[in-house]
């Protein structure tokens, strides 16, 4: 272990490589900043590039990217309400009313801590457990996963600050949305009315934008050029009271279990991870009463998933050869082109290869952090821009953002759209996480639904008789009963004190 | 000076002779649709095309990646644009056999839509087995489907895959359930944690040295030289034989002498020893077909997949 680690950190440490760690990390928190252009387009755009260094440099290089863009995503969130990437959405909720209290400097802070934290320790799973957690994540089969994402759509309804119907219907109507699209279980368009783009379904990224973003400046439109109070910015102002950092540190440790979790299912990820903590901060967190309202808790808690499950991610990537999203599928892409073979058998052909890779990951979240605490002062000054300005540049942004990601002018469509949407929503008190939710996990839900009961010749007992999804189907019913019981049980006593 | 005033008479020519004709072609860029992501697969084989090209006819070939609905945006784009040389396409034969087939909403014709350029590779298709099946070979396979209800997996309704297995299915007589996943990755996770048995498809060579996975049979016409020890299904005792591949193609009606030109300097890169040795790193074989080949193995594969898809009732409506 320790050998290996030397070995990883002789490679990761060579100037050469360490630069390319640097230029990677860069871009990668770059592009995160920027709205809607997400890694994906990144690396695919670089990918060409990494033919003229050697393989390690490469994928140094691009994974750099990667994880970089989960650090930049949070920035834009928590300063504008405008998710960089589709992980970052919920970071929306709290860390925009941080901003708002004036606490921008200190939610930045927190989210770079938190994000280390959670890069980290998801880098020493990957470092000591990689080939176990790989084959724990194979015991998922398609009854878990949709058992799971149905452990996520109950939690869901307590995304919402206040009335718990609203966030349901909000669920239910992003599950309806997610429905628009090719139905990969029988091969039949929905709601495609003849346009090719719809066919791949709605664009989460477009919607996550409109829903949070353009929704925000769209209420802004008319209003007085309100400025976000903005605080003299040094270094004191930025550093979180002890306070906040006391309330941020076990939702870092609890977002940090959930990202790692994920990130190690192929098909889920940073973004379902992201809304599972911040779920799980609604129901744990010491002030669970208060979220939504600029709680620390709703940063540290995503950031810290999102970062981990980042991380972890690579895990099945690089010990089973099973790529668990675009991004990762692409990465092995660029491995294979480079003549490199990721599977059970690369920690034992290329160990410098992983254990480089490992070591620079560390390094590559070490730069961020530095990196990135400096420029907190900076991304505060930016509040200082007056609305007038401010908002057209991001119109733009978001704009280009949203074509890079297939070149589509439709998808620009989908983005004003949702911004309507999302206004209207805003107008009428509904919260727009829980629909971001619902469209993310709704079409996963339905697919591993589907799947399992063609698995089982069409039993239902299928989701009962396996070990771990029995586990799950428990935890569901508990949490359905304590939400349903509680409140009836508290109902029907005061009901009976009324008549005494 | 001699050289520019010829340069400038011949362009006043062309301006006068109107159209394009393959004279005055190429007197511009040529645009390359590619109808997947950049950094994928298709979009790796397109980029090095396009340099081929262009370094022959010398003027650039700018690749313009229109992703979306598996191939059929950037394919619906190239067959209506214009059929002056300047537009081409880079497609594959989910793009130009099988989607027009399965999908009733495509609005072009796989063989009346195109004209063929070339094609540059072939995806040999792999069969991969759960080791805890016990099956080593096809022989093993066949006992195997007609002792149990098996299910495979694929990388989605109308895949290279689900055809694949159908076509193995047909000629062996046997008998198997589709489970469809979402991209070749998953399919192979489901493989590894046993939820389904088997699957065809190019992406399981990955698990060639995975104690969970067999890899029992390449469907192509010769033993792949990156895997050459998984025999051929003809090997076996099997005549299947089937496999994808990516080719470029013209809006129907282009000048033959600009295909011509086109396809030439292709013929000449897949020859090449770094081409080769490039596209065998990716687990494909280099394969140039050129014009008529193109547009007869069109035909052909429409055929064959025309067959497969009405004996296994594979649609997308």
């Amino acid at each position: 272990m320790i050998d290996n680690l030397l070995l990883g950190f002789q490679v990761a440490l060579s100037a050469q490589t360490l630069m390319y760690c640097f230029i990677g990390v860069s871009i990668g928190m770059f592009i995160g900043v920027l709205p809607g252009v997400g890694p994906l387009a990144a690396i695919s755009m670089l990918l060409p590039i990494t033919y003229y260094i050697t393989p390690t440099d490469a994928l140094i290089m691009l994974s750099g990217i990667y994880y970089g863009a989960q650090y930049g995503g949070s920035v834009a969130s928590i300063l504008m309400r405008l998710p960089g990437t589709a992980s970052s959405a919920v970071i929306c909720l709290d860390g925009y009313e941080m901003t708002r209290n004036g606490r921008a400097g200190a939610a930045l802070f927190l989210s770079a801590i938190a994000s280390f934290i959670g890069g980290t320790i998801g880098i020493i799973l990957m470092a000591g457990f990689a080939p176990a957690l790989a084959n724990f994540a194979l015991r998922f089969g398609s009854q878990e996963y949709f058992l799971l994402m149905a452990l996520g759509l109950v939690a869901a309804s307590t995304l919402s600050e206040g009335s718990a119907v609203r966030g349901l219907a909000m669920v239910v109507l992003g599950v309806v949305i997610g429905i628009v699209g090719l139905d990969h279980t029988s091969g039949t368009m929905r709601f495609v009315y003849g346009q090719f783009e719809l066919m791949d379904g709605v664009s989460l990224v477009a919607s996550a934008m409109g829903l949070f973003g353009l929704s925000e400046i769209l209420s802004n439109i008319g209003g007085r050029d309100r400025p976000l109070p903005t605080e003299k910015v040094s270094m004191r102002t930025m550093i979180p009271t002890r306070r906040e950092f006391l309330d941020s540190l076990p939702a870092i440790w609890r977002g940090t279990a959930i990202g790692s979790f994920f990130g190690t299912l192929p098909g889920t990820g940073s973004t379902i991870a992201s809304f599972f903590s911040y779920a799980s901060e609604k129901k744990l967190s010491r002030n669970r009463a208060r979220m939504g309202q600029g709680m620390v808790e709703g940063v540290a808690g995503p950031e810290a998933a999102n970062n981990s499950a980042a991380q972890t991610a690579f895990i099945p990537t690089l010990t089973l050869g099973v790529p668990g999203d675009a991004v990762m599928a692409l990465l092995l892409g660029a491995m294979i082109v480079h003549g490199v073979n990721p599977g059970p058998q690369m920690l034992q052909e290329t160990p410098e290869m992983f254990w480089g890779l490992v070591a620079s990951f560390w390094l590559g979240n070490l730069i961020l952090l530095i990196f990135n605490l400096p420029m907190i002062g900076l991304w505060v000054g930016m509040l200082r821009i007056p609305y007038r300005v401010m908002y057209p540049a991001i119109l733009v942004l978001v704009v280009i953002g949203t074509y890079s990601i297939r070149y589509s002018v439709f998808d620009i469509y989908q983005l004003l759209a949702f911004g309507v949407l999302g206004y209207i929503l805003r107008v009428l008190a509904f919260p727009a996480a829980p629909l971001v939710l619902g469209l993310v996990l709704g079409p996963l839900m339905e697919e591993n639904f589907r799947r399992s009961l063609m698995l089982a010749d069409g039993h239902f007992t299928t989701f009962a008789t396996r070990p771990i999804s029995a586990v799950l189907l428990v935890a569901i019913i508990a949490i359905l009963a304590v939400q349903i019981v509680l409140p009836l049980v508290s109902w029907l006593r005061r009901r009976g004190e009324a008549q005494v | 000076m001699k050289f520019s005033v010829f340069a400038l008479a011949a362009a006043g020519a062309s301006v006068l002779a109107g159209g394009a004709s393959a004279q005055d072609w190429p007197a511009r860029p040529v645009t390359m649709i590619v109808p997947y992501n950049p950094g994928g697969t298709t979009d790796i084989l397109a980029r090095l095309a396009a340099d081929a090209i262009a370094a022959a006819i010398g003027q650039p070939v700018v690749v313009d990646n229109r992703p979306g609905a598996g191939g059929v945006v950037g394919a619906t784009l190239a067959a209506g644009a214009d059929n002056d040389g300047y537009t081409i396409f880079f497609g594959n034969n989910a793009t130009n056999v099988v989607q027009p087939l399965i999908n009733p909403a495509v609005m072009y014709d796989a063989v009346t839509s195109f004209d063929g350029i070339a094609t540059t590779a072939d995806a040999a298709v792999f069969i991969g087995v759960g080791s805890a099946t016990g099956v080593t070979d096809l022989d093993g396979m066949v006992a195997y489907l007609n002792a149990n209800s098996a299910k495979y997996g694929s990388a989605g309704v109308g895949s290279m895959g689900q055809f694949s297995t159908e076509y193995f299915l047909q000629q062996t007589g046997t008998q198997a359930t589709h489970i469809p996943y979402q991209g070749s990755n998953n399919a192979v996770a489901a493989i590894l944690s046993g939820e389904i048995e088997f699957m065809a498809d190019p992406a399981v060579t990955r698990q060639i040295d995975s104690p969970m996975m067999n890899v029992i049979a390449v469907l192509s016409a010769e033993r792949h030289p990156g895997y050459p020890s998984v025999p051929t299904a003809v090997e076996q005792g099997y005549d299947l034989s089937l496999t994808g591949w990516f080719g470029i193609f013209a809006p129907e009606g282009t000048d033959p002498a600009i295909i011509a030109a086109m396809s030439a300097p292709l013929a000449d890169m897949v020859a090449s020893e770094a081409y080769q040795e490039q596209v065998l790193t990716m687990g494909l074989l280099p394969n140039y077909r050129d014009a008529a080949a193109t547009d007869a193995v069109v035909v052909d594969d429409t055929a064959v997949f025309t067959q497969i898809r009405d004996a296994a009732g594979i649609s997308i409506n």
